[in-house]
Order: C-alpha cells, then sequence, then structure tokens
C-alpha cells in the first residue's frame, strides 16, 4: 500500500509542477503550487508510515507545513489581488533582462 | 482495501487535473476543495488522523475559502479566461515548452521516486513511545508540537502572524462588509450552528491531549464559524477600541508561547522546558491562547485586508 | 549554558515586531532598542565562542537530539549575526529619512516587517535542525515578500509576486530533499546526520535537491532571474536588506550544509559543479551589470555577481591545502559585500531622492551633500572590486591565495577575470560623480541620516579590511565544520 501512495505522490507531484511551469494564469499558479506542497506532504506521511513503529514526528512536521502553506497561500492572493487591482492582468510580465 | 485505495487514487489524480487543466476558474477552485478533502482521507488511510483532521479544516477548508474569495474579488470575464490562450496553442514554441517541461516534471519523479524505494525508514516512533510518558499529554502529534519540538511551534504561529500582517500591508478592507445574502435562510442557520461551532472548537483543544485534535484545529473551527456569521451578515461596526483589542488577540498566542519559554528559561528549567509534573498544564495554557489567536488569525487571511473602519 | 543568548537574539526581534504590530511601540524605538539588546547578546555569544569554542550548542525544550532540535553558533554565526544587526539597524534609520520623503503610505507597516526579517533571519542563523530551517525560510521570504510589495510600482508587485512563487518553489525542493534524508536516517539535524551520512542514491538526490532550493533562494544562475527585478524595484532600505544579507543567510545555510553534512559529497565533481555556478553567475551577473541603465539595476546585478564568486569557495575546498584561509576568504567576503552592497543602495536612494529618478546616462556630478554620497559609493565600490585595503580585498585575496596553493589554476583565472569585470561595471556607476553639477534649484535635498548611514556603511566594508587580522585569529587557525554529534 505504501508503494502505491508513493507512486501516486509522485504522479501528482509532476502535475503539479508541469502546471506551475506552464499556466500563465497567477492563480493557477498558485493552486499549482498549494497541490505541490500536498504532494511532498504524502511523500512524508508515507515514510512514516513505513517505518515501525508508526512515526509522528513527519505528521507534525505535516502540519506545520499546512499550516506555513495556508499562510503562504493566503498572502499570495492578497499580492494577487492587489497585483490585478493595478494593472489588469494575471499573468506575469516578462522580466526584461535575460 | 487496495480497491479502495486505487479508487481514492484515481480521483485524487481526476481532481488534480481539474483544477489545474480546466478552463473555469470557479469550477477549477471546487475541484481543488474536493482535492483537499480527498486528501483528508487520504490522511486517514495512512493512519495520520491529526493531519485529516487538519487538511479537512485549514488545507481545503479554508483555503479553498480563500481562493472563492479572491475569486469574489476578481470581475468574472478573468474567471473564465482558456487555459492557454489559443495564439499561444498554436504557436511556434507551445508543444516544445510544455513537452519540455513535462519531461522534467517526470524525471524529478522519477528521482525521486526511486531514492524512496530503498529507503531504511528507521524512524522515531520507537524513542518516542518511551519519551511519551515524560512529555504531559497521550497524543504523540501533540507532544511533539507542543513539547518535543515546540520551537518549530513557536516560529509557525509566527509564521501565520506574520502573514496576517503582510495580508493587512496589502490593502485595506472596507468595513462593515456589505453582502448580499445568498441565501435567506442563512442568518437562522447560522444562529443555530454557532453555538455547536464553538463547542467542537472547545471539544478539540481539550481532546488535543490525548487525541487528534489542538489548537490548530480548533482554531480553524473558530474561523470557520466566524466565517459563516460574515458570510451570514451579521457584522458589527468596529469602534477603534476593538481593533486595539484585535491586534491583542492575534498576537496573544505567540506571546503567551514565547512568554512561558522565557519564564522557564528564568526560573532555571531552560527555555521551553516543561518539568515533567507540570508540563501538561502548560501545554494546555499556550494550547488555549494559541487556539483563539489562531482562530483570529485565519479569520483575519480570510477578510484578506486590514479592517478600514473610518470608511463608509 | 546561557540559554539566554540565543533566545534574545532570536526573540527580541520577533518581540519588538509584535510589539510594533500592536502599536504599543515605535517602529524606529523598536529598531534601535533591538540593536542595541543585539549587540549586548552579540558580545556574550562572542565571548563564549572565543573561550568555549570553536563551536556552541543550545537544546530550546531540552530534548536530545534526534528527538528535539538544537541550536548552534561558531565564529562564523557571530560575525554574520553581526553584520545582519548593523544592516538592519542602518536600513532602519536610513528608513526614516527615506520612507517620509518616497514612501510615506509604507510606513505603516515597514517596521513590523522589518523586524519579522530580522528575527528570521537570526533564526537562521542559528539553526541547527534542517526542519526548523525550513520554517525560518518561509518566514523570511513571506517578510521579503511583504517588504517588497511595500512600493507602489506594478513593476515592484510582479517581481515580489515572482519572487514568491520561485522562493516558495525553492522551499519545497528544499523540504523534498529534507524528507529523503529523514526517510533514511531518521534525524534532522546537521551534526547528527553528518556523523552518519553516507554515499547512496537518496542521499545524492537530497543534495542536490537540497542544494538547488538554496540556490534559487541565493539567486545564482540558472535561477537568478527573480533578483534584478526583486531588488531593483523594491524601496531602496528592502532593496539594501534583501540583496545585503538576505541572500547572504540563504549561502550561510548552504556552506554550513556542503562544508559540514555534505562535505564527504565534496569531491570533484560537486565541487566542480558548484564552482560553475558560481563562475555562471559572475560573468552572467557582470555582464548584465554592463547593459544596466539604472543604478539601482546595476548594484542588484552585482549581488548575483558577487555571490557567484562567494561560491567559488566550494572548488577551492575540493583542491585542497589551504581551507582555512578559503574559509576566511569567503567569510570577509560575504561580511565585506554585505555592507558595500548595503552602502551602494543606500547611495543609489540618495541619488534617487535628490534627483528624482537613478538613469546612469542623465546623473549629473556630485556636489554638497552628495559629494559625500559620492564617496560612500566610491568606498563601497572598492570594496565590492576588491581593492586594497578594503575588507573586499582581503575577501578575494585570500580566496585566491587558497586557489594558488591549492594549484586550482582555473578557479584563480576566474577570481581576476571576475574582478576585472566588476571594476568594469563599477566604474559605469562611478564615473558620473565627475561630472558637472546640477544647478542646486534641480535637486533635492537628502536628509541628512540618509547620507550618514550610507557613509557609515561604506566606512565599515573599508574598515573590515584593517580589522583582517583579529576577525580571522576569531575565526580561528582550525576549519571545524560541526559540533560532534550529542554535544
Amino acid at each position: 500500500m505504501t508503494a502505491f501512495y508513493l507512486i501516486l505522490a509522485g504522479v501528482i507531484l509532476a502535475m503539479a509542477f508541469h502546471a506551475l511551469m506552464t499556466r500563465p494564469n497567477l492563480l493557477r499558479k498558485l493552486m499549482a503550487l498549494n497541490i505541490f506542497t500536498s504532494a511532498v506532504f504524502l511523500f512524508l506521511v508515507t515514510l512514516a508510515r513505513m517505518a515501525e513503529p508508526l512515526d509522528p514526528i513527519p505528521h507534525a512536521m505535516v502540519l506545520t507545513g499546512i499550516v506555513v502553506t495556508v499562510s503562504t497561500t493566503a498572502v499570495g492572493l492578497a499580492l494577487l489581488v492587489r497585483l490585478y487591482r493595478r494593472s489588469g492582468s494575471l499573468t506575469l510580465q516578462s522580466t526584461d533582462d535575460d | 482495501m487496495a480497491v479502495f485505495d486505487l479508487i481514492l487514487g484515481l480521483l485524487l489524480v481526476v481532481l488534480v487535473w481539474k483544477s489545474l487543466s480546466v478552463s473555469d476558474l470557479f469550477g477549477a477552485v471546487i475541484s481543488f476543495m474536493a482535492f483537499g478533502l480527498l486528501m483528508a482521507v487520504a490522511w486517514v488511510r495512512l493512519e495520520a488522523p491529526d493531519i485529516a483532521l487538519a487538511e479537512a479544516a485549514i488545507g481545503s477548508g479554508l483555503t479553498g475559502a480563500l481562493l472563492f474569495s479572491t475569486l469574489g474579488r476578481l470581475p468574472h470575464s478573468e474567471a473564465r479566461q482558456p487555459v492557454v490562450s489559443r495564439t499561444v496553442r498554436n504557436g511556434p514554441g507551445y508543444w516544445m515548452t510544455t513537452g519540455f517541461w513535462w519531461v522534467l516534471a517526470i524525471l524529478l519523479s522519477i528521482a525521486f521516486l526511486f531514492s524512496l524505494l530503498d529507503l531504511q525508514t528507521p524512524g522515531l516512533g520507537g524513542l518516542l513511545q518511551e519519551r511519551l510518558p515524560e512529555s504531559g499529554v497521550l497524543n504523540p502529534v501533540t507532544a511533539v508540537l507542543l513539547n518535543f519540538r515546540s520551537l518549530d511551534t513557536v516560529m509557525e504561529i509566527a509564521v501565520l502572524l506574520l502573514a496576517v500582517v503582510v495580508a493587512w500591508s496589502m490593502g485595506t478592507v472596507v468595513w462593515p462588509v456589505k453582502r448580499t445574502l445568498p441565501s435567506p435562510l442563512l442568518p437562522g442557520f447560522v444562529r443555530l450552528l454557532t453555538p455547536f461551532f464553538l463547542l467542537v472548537s472547545f471539544s478539540l483543544l481539550w481532546r488535543g491531549s490525548h487525541a487528534p485534535g489542538g489548537a490548530f484545529p480548533s482554531g480553524a473551527v473558530l474561523a470557520a464559524a466566524g466565517i459563516l456569521l460574515l458570510l451570514a451578515g451579521k457584522t458589527t461596526r468596529i469602534c477603534p477600541r476593538f481593533m486595539f483589542w484585535l491586534r491583542w488577540i492575534l498576537a496573544v498566542g505567540l506571546l503567551v508561547f514565547v512568554f512561558a519559554g522565557v519564564s522557564l528559561m528564568v526560573a532555571g528549567y531552560g527555555f521551553l522546558v516543561y518539568p515533567e509534573q507540570w508540563a501538561g498544564a502548560l501545554i494546555l495554557l499556550i494550547e488555549v491562547s494559541a487556539g483563539v489567536s489562531i482562530g483570529a488569525m485565519l479569520m483575519a487571511l480570510y477578510i484578506g485586508g486590514e479592517p478600514d473602519i473610518h470608511s463608509a | 549554558m546561557a540559554d539566554w543568548i540565543p533566545v534574545v537574539i532570536i526573540f527580541m526581534p520577533l518581540l519588538a515586531a509584535v510589539l510594533v504590530f500592536t502599536q504599543t511601540v515605535r517602529g524606529v524605538a523598536a529598531t534601535l532598542a533591538t540593536g542595541g539588546f543585539l549587540l549586548i547578546g552579540l558580545v556574550a555569544l562572542g565571548s563564549e565562542v572565543s573561550g568555549q569554542g570553536p563551536w556552541l550548542t543550545w537544546q530550546p525544550g531540552g530534548w536530545p537530539v534526534p528527538l528535539g532540535l538544537r541550536w548552534q553558533a561558531d565564529s562564523f554565526s557571530v560575525v554574520m549575526l553581526a553584520m545582519v544587526s548593523l544592516v538592519a539597524v542602518s536600513g532602519g534609520l536610513f528608513a526614516t529619512g527615506f520612507l517620509p520623503t518616497a514612501l510615506p503610505s509604507a510606513e505603516r507597516h515597514f517596521w513590523t516587517l522589518w523586524l519579522f526579517t530580522w528575527a528570521a533571519m537570526n533564526s537562521l542563523l542559528l539553526a541547527a535542525d534542517l526542519f526548523n530551517i525550513y520554517v525560518g525560510l518561509e518566514l523570511m521570504a513571506l517578510a521579503a515578500v511583504g517588504l517588497i510589495s511595500l512600493s507602489r510600482e506594478t513593476e515592484a508587485l510582479q517581481a515580489a509576486m515572482r519572487y514568491f512563487l520561485v522562493t516558495l518553489f525553492g522551499s519545497m525542493l528544499y523540504l523534498m530533499g529534507v524528507a529523503l534524508l529523514y526517510g533514511q536516517y531518521g534525524m534532522l539535524d546537521q551534526a547528527a546526520l553528518a556523523a552518519v551520512i553516507e554515499h547512496g542514491l537518496a542521499n545524492v538526490v537530497a543534495a542536490v535537491l537540497i542544494t538547488l532550493g538554496l540556490l534559487i533562494k541565493t539567486a545564482l544562475f540558472p535561477v537568478h532571474f527573480w533578483l534584478p527585478s526583486a531588488h531593483g524595484k523594491a524601496p531602496v532600505p528592502v532593496s539594501a536588506l534583501l540583496s545585503a544579507v538576505v541572500v547572504a543567510v540563504c549561502f550561510f545555510i548552504m556552506y554550513r550544509l556542503w562544508s559540514g553534512l555534505f562535505f564527504v559529497f565534496l569531491a570533484d565533481q560537486p565541487a566542480m559543479v558548484l564552482g560553475v555556478v558560481g563562475l555562471a553567475s559572475i560573468f552572467w551577473g557582470g555582464l548584465q551589470a554592463l547593459r544596466q541603465q539604472s543604478l539601482k539595476m546595476i548594484v542588484a546585478y552585482s549581488t548575483i555577481a558577487q555571490f557567484g564568486y562567494v561560491m567559488l569557495v566550494f572548488p577551492v575546498f575540493a583542491a585542497g591545502g589551504a581551507t582555512v584561509l578559503a574559509w576566511h576568504g569567503a567569510v570577509m567576503l560575504v561580511l565585506a559585500h554585505g555592507l558595500a552592497k548595503a552602502s551602494l543602495f543606500f547611495a543609489a536612494g540618495c541619488l534617487h531622492i535628490a534627483y528624482d529618478h537613478d538613469r546612469i546616462r542623465e546623473l549629473p556630478g556630485g556636489v554638497g551633500r552628495l559629494g559625500w554620497v559620492w564617496l560612500a559609493f566610491a568606498l563601497a565600490a572598492a570594496s565590492i572590486v576588491g581593492l586594497p585595503p578594503s575588507g573586499g580585498f582581503v575577501g578575494k585575496w585570500r580566496l585566491l591565495q587558497a586557489a594558488v596553493l591549492g594549484e586550482a589554476w582555473f578557479w584563480a583565472v576566474v577570481m581576476v577575470l571576475g574582478a576585472l569585470l566588476t571594476g568594469a561595471y563599477m566604474y559605469r556607476g562611478l564615473e558620473t560623480a565627475w561630472r558637472p553639477a546640477a544647478p542646486a534649484e534641480a535637486v533635492r535635498t537628502v536628509p541628512g541620516i540618509m547620507v550618514a548611514v550610507t557613509l557609515f556603511c561604506a566606512v565599515g566594508a573599508v574598515a573590515i579590511g584593517f580589522l583582517a587580522v583579529p576577525l580571522e585569529s576569531f575565526l580561528g587557525r582550525t576549519f571545524e565544520p560541526l559540533p560532534i554529534a550529542g554535544g
């Protein structure tokens, strides 16, 4: 069973990574980043399950991670709204270097 | 049970696809919330009930509410943009770029997976079981969060408070919020539900010492109650005095935690070193103040800006 | 072990931030008070490190590793903490003059965010636990995003958003690496892991992921793209803090890991890769700096180049022979860069206030107060380029000596070329100082405190060169990467 969850995490990781890099819409990038973090947490919790006996430290790490993620998501969304109000667009203009 | 896992996994993948590749942003956000709820089920399957609680309340519930609130602040036209615009899709580089990222994504996952295959996973479960009785609580996750690795939790609460500060620095929100009620039943319904929310929140806090629960789910439920009240239109005028108290309520969780640590240090035990007979009581005290603070902070994040009481 | 020292160092700024948030204390007062307390704490810490060194260890929570977590400090930590405090206080003083003139709307939230960033950095400089570092990195990133967004320009908000996405992605890569290491060994403490780590696929992948995450945050080629707009468009004191110390802290963590936990992996190839990353950053940053039209952008690009330079410490380590020299060089370089970079940004800010823009082509020469600003710019530029007797010179010279002693000729050549390139783009900025001055009416007066702080930091960068000998004896004659596990 744990192998299944590891593979599942890998699939979700790949999908989220791809969306983060290719979707221009900022809201979608934020959701992709969130889903990416969920995949990483899935890895951690599966690791906890694989240990004998069940290891609660990754659980604490993931709990902390969830709270940190919601904090950063909230900030990202506030920034997104402010950016939209200023520039009227929900995509990042490319930088003028490189 | 393997079939259950299989279906769960399939649903999760489909929901991820929908939230990232469907052009309707409202639908995408709903899929995202459903993804969060199913992740909570996955956490239960992986024997992580504390995380399931936190994911359902904070990861899925509150984040979904935040996303909807943000969508509400954007005009409707933005919500229906195609995921990739037609010109880009037919442009020369599109398939190359997307293909490149897919390859990279798959390589990243495979590298990660292969390295996971021969992990020893000794884990700290055994050591933790031995020392658990000294921690003052019975729930191992609470013991880790509030005792063994309490420094991480202090910093985590600081991150949450900082998020409120940053969100407030981005702009103000007119208060009281004028809203059209989505349904005339809502105010009565909310009035019935609010006491239950408070009971559940308190129960989660109290249970945290011996069962899944604790300050974070408790605070999230409090925040949910507050958000429901907000949606039902039950917002009153705030006087400036209230803003003063609000700031202190937001800060109290962190302050009590740090103050406890410093007092223990001054008393000779060491920073955040609980003497064994007092550990349970100290943890409860810290959790209560943290729970209230977290509820206020999560609700403040939902509101998304500093309440501007001088307008309207 | 005196527990109060790390507690004061980390929690004073945090407490100050909360007090400013609850509007109990004013921002400037809180910053200065924090600086005062930190001075006491750092003096105590410094004397403990010299007396009982080279490593100090504390256990908040009282639980031994691996169940609990640890704080650690050595001489490098002390000097970094000192540099961070100097820049934080200087930036705060600069802001008292800058904000009312240029960005009055930002004053309400600036101080809380500033103090939170300071607290995050201090916690990262003392952290020994990998997961604690993750939380600290997130704290620092959020605060930095908030600070960048204080500016009103759309470009600044775009830069903040880009930085937000990139740095959080970097944190996730870091966390993935940590998860792998924990899965393999069941420990999160650097020293404990260093004692048991071996070669193996999982550990290599973990090292790659962690390093990639930190490289993103240190803005080295090829993941440097977020820095120029973020540091170029942010309000001036914010740019100074970000370029001088935030990026430096991320490098510090990477350095700790590669000279401690991952040292077993630092054979030729990884060191070569890190060196190439540094090389690419030096040349890319330098060439782009030559192209820039705005003074602030030149200074921002130079951060990429300078940290590329510091990365060369890794191939020099691997070449063997002069580890201590290389270590001293890297430390001096980071220190001098911090003060000099802050001063450069401050100078650009003064000029911006005076002339309302910072396009090099159109900047007139300096006179009166601005003469002092240009003097500071010249001194800071001298340190960045590495002219004697500045701190930058000592750093680069030590690295060069170490490279020559280890017979790493390729890297020695890279260092020399890099210094020449730095000289070229710094001169571009500096040459405007000799142009005829503008008539007095076209120039706004720059608040004195801003000029004073600019000059102070520049003099500090040069003074580090004079203080090289006592500093190096404080850093120690032996290279001890990590404390003994369990101690």
